[in-house]
């Protein structure tokens, strides 16, 4: 299901609604790193999504629990699977946003060329949590699963400090 | 250390209470936030507080202050038994919410409870809709003409050649005002009137009006109403490429799955709210941002050795909203009586969650008085809030905060402030901390 299908009746009007949604003329692209979901900027997601996939996902939370998740649907982020699945210290705040840091993970080194860096966006939301950052740093929000990362092994931050 | 879902859990948590001064007793003892003096220079009041009763009550306001960081994240992430519904409500027109109510309904097109001032679950479906529109991805889309906007903003002031503006008056508020009606696709050219509206809406919740100024502002927001009402049935029949006309037309998707079209009534409301809610506190950030480059020593040095990197920019920026947050406090009210470090607050009292003095907690920021770009947890600043209710329009003001340190630092130098600091005046309001006017000089670069 797409994101327009899911989304608002703002559908149909345009292709590309980045643009439509903040009508603020020229729209610079940025590459496709940006994974961002097609539809309008004013959106929904369904709730249920994540459960009815078959990828697998473990995620330690910050009491040190181990959660395994075999049923993880393609591109489901994994601030969604940890927030629906009541993940400690998945929060979540901004909605996906990459701007509020409380889905940040560190990824199992294994997987960490799997799934990459950050882009420029998300690394200036993490240097706002320097202080448990490390080299395996993302934003929860900013991984969506696919294929190539069925297994996928993470553990959830802590808050940044006091 | 400790995170808000551990938090959320205690109820028997305390943290320590420091011995006062005699003066900081005084000041607990007598003060309240509804004191315009503290108002405008309430850190000392906030430090008593956190120091010695950190859930205090406000006797004048009639409203428990909560102060302490750590103490505001635990309510932030309790959205039920702290209700925003309930507490901002309580806070709307205080003492004269029916007649504030009454008002609108005869001259405003209708009576528009604020649709997203809500709790869940149906604060969570509402906030859905809206989030997508404010990710941080889309708001760095939106840099370049964002800059296009500020450029010329600031442009047109220092063309006048005279080397003297009001910084909030002239560039703040009309720069803030541009960006959104461009988002929302309402009409340029209105930012005189926009600001008045968005004055009166946000006096609404500052708890400070007599009956006076609340019906004067209450023909404010009627006027505002009925010129978004327009708008909205304009786009309604002719939808065109803008958020007017998403919100116009959008959907929720209920607990059953089934969805269902957002009522007229609560579209306006989170027109109205979008437009509101980031344009006062924007422009009195980017106030802020002169009122410390023209006071504060160093800072305008400061800035300009980072201007041109994005990284530390950035974390100015972020700083700065720490060190001189926009917004002061917002209201919550309990369901249920409930105790948090130590207090005991009954069922049905009203809060303020003292988001100026959560970022003065030296708990979690030391030294909270000195900017300090390298804080290792920036990011941690309460003037967002947090929480489900955390800022929705975050990214964008960020980045408009941002762009405009830029194309100050760009086009303007050797700011000066042009009256006795001790005569600026601030907004009277519990709700935010604004500069009303700014007079300063500067050179052209
Ligand atoms: C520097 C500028 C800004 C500051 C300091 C700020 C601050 C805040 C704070 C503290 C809250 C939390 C409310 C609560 O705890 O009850 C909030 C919520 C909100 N803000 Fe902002 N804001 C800013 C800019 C914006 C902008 C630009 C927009 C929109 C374009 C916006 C839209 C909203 C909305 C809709 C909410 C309600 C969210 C909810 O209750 O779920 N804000 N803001
Ligand atoms: S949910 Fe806010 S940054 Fe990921």
């Amino acid at each position: 299901m797409t994101g327009r299908a899911e989304g608002l009746s703002c559908t149909g009007r345009r292709a590309g609604y980045v643009v439509a949604v903040f009508p603020l003329g020229q729209v610079a692209r940025h590459g496709e790193r940006f994974a961002r979901p097609p539809g309008c900027g004013i959106n929904q997601e369904n709730q249920s999504r994540g459960f009815m996939g078959n990828l697998h996902v473990t995620m330690t939370d910050i009491d040190g629990v181990k959660h395994e998740f075999p049923d993880v649907e393609e591109g489901v982020s994994l601030m969604e699977l940890g927030r629906s699945r009541g993940v400690a210290g998945i929060m979540g705040d901004c909605g996906g946003g990459c701007a509020c840091a409380t889905c940040h993970v560190y990824v199992a080194a294994d997987w960490w060329n799997e799934v990459g860096e950050p882009d420029d966006v998300e690394f200036a939301m993490l240097d706002m949590v320097a202080d448990v950052m490390k080299d395996t740093s993302r934003l929860g929000c900013q991984i969506k699963m696919n294929g190539n990362l069925d297994g996928l092994e993470v553990t959830v931050a802590p808050a940044s400090g006091y | 250390m400790a995170t808000s879902t551990q938090l959320g859990a205690s109820e028997d948590r305390i943290s320590e209470r420091r011995e006062l001064t005699a003066e900081e007793q005084a000041l607990l003892d007598s003060g309240s936030l509804a004191d315009t003096a503290i108002q405008a220079q309430p850190n000392a009041f906030y430090r008593a507080m956190r120091h010695g009763d950190p859930i205090h009550y406000d006797e004048r306001l009639g409203s428990w202050l909560v102060t302490r960081h750590e103490d505001i994240a635990q309510i932030q992430s309790d959205p039920v038994t702290f209700s925003v519904k309930h507490g901002y409500s309580e806070q709307q027109a205080r003492g004269m919410r029916e007649e504030f109510q009454a008002y609108l309904q005869e001259h405003g097109g209708g009576y528009f409870p604020d649709a997203i001032m809500s709790d869940p679950p149906y604060h969570t479906r509402i906030r859905k809709l809206m989030e997508q529109a404010f990710t941080a991805h889309r708001v760095k889309e939106l840099e370049p003409r964002i800059t296009e906007v500020v450029r010329g903003v600031i442009a047109d002031v220092v063309a006048r050649g005279d080397g003297q503006c009001d910084a909030a008056k002239d560039i703040a508020i009309p720069l803030t005002i541009r960006v959104i009606v461009e988002q929302l696709g309402l009409d340029q050219g209105m930012e005189e009137q926009i600001s008045r509206w968005s004055v009166a809406v946000t006096a609404q919740i500052g708890a400070m009006q007599s009956r006076e100024t609340m019906l004067a502002n209450a023909a404010q927001i009627a006027e505002l109403q009925q010129y978004l009402i327009a708008k909205m049935k304009q786009r309604e029949a002719n939808p065109s490429e803008d958020m007017l006309s998403d919100l116009v037309h959008a959907e929720v998707t209920n607990e059953d799955g089934g969805k269902e079209k957002l009522t007229f009534a609560e579209a306006v409301s989170l027109v109205r709210a979008t437009l509101i809610a980031g344009n006062d506190t924007t422009a009195t950030a980017i106030g802020n941002l002169f009122y410390v480059l023209t006071t504060r020593p160093g800072m305008a040095e400061l800035l300009e050795s980072v201007a041109d990197d994005d990284r530390q920019l950035n974390r100015f920026v972020e700083e700065h909203l720490r060190a001189e947050p926009p917004v002061r406090a917002l209201s919550r009210m309990t369901t249920r009586e409930v105790t948090v470090n130590g207090t005991t607050i009954p069922a049905h009292a009203h809060m303020l969650l003292v988001y100026g003095s959560g970022n003065d907690d030296e708990t979690v920021f030391p030294e909270p008085r000195k900017f300090d770009l390298t804080r290792p947890n920036l990011g941690r600043h309460v003037a967002f809030g947090g929480g489900p209710h955390r800022c929705i329009g975050l990214a964008l003001a960020r980045m408009e905060v941002k762009v405009a340190a830029r194309e100050i630092a760009r086009q303007m130098k050797n700011l000066r402030l042009a009256i006795p600091e001790s005569t600026i005046r601030y907004t009277p309001t519990v709700a935010t901390r604004t500069i009303e006017s700014l007079p300063i000089t500067f050179e052209a670069r």
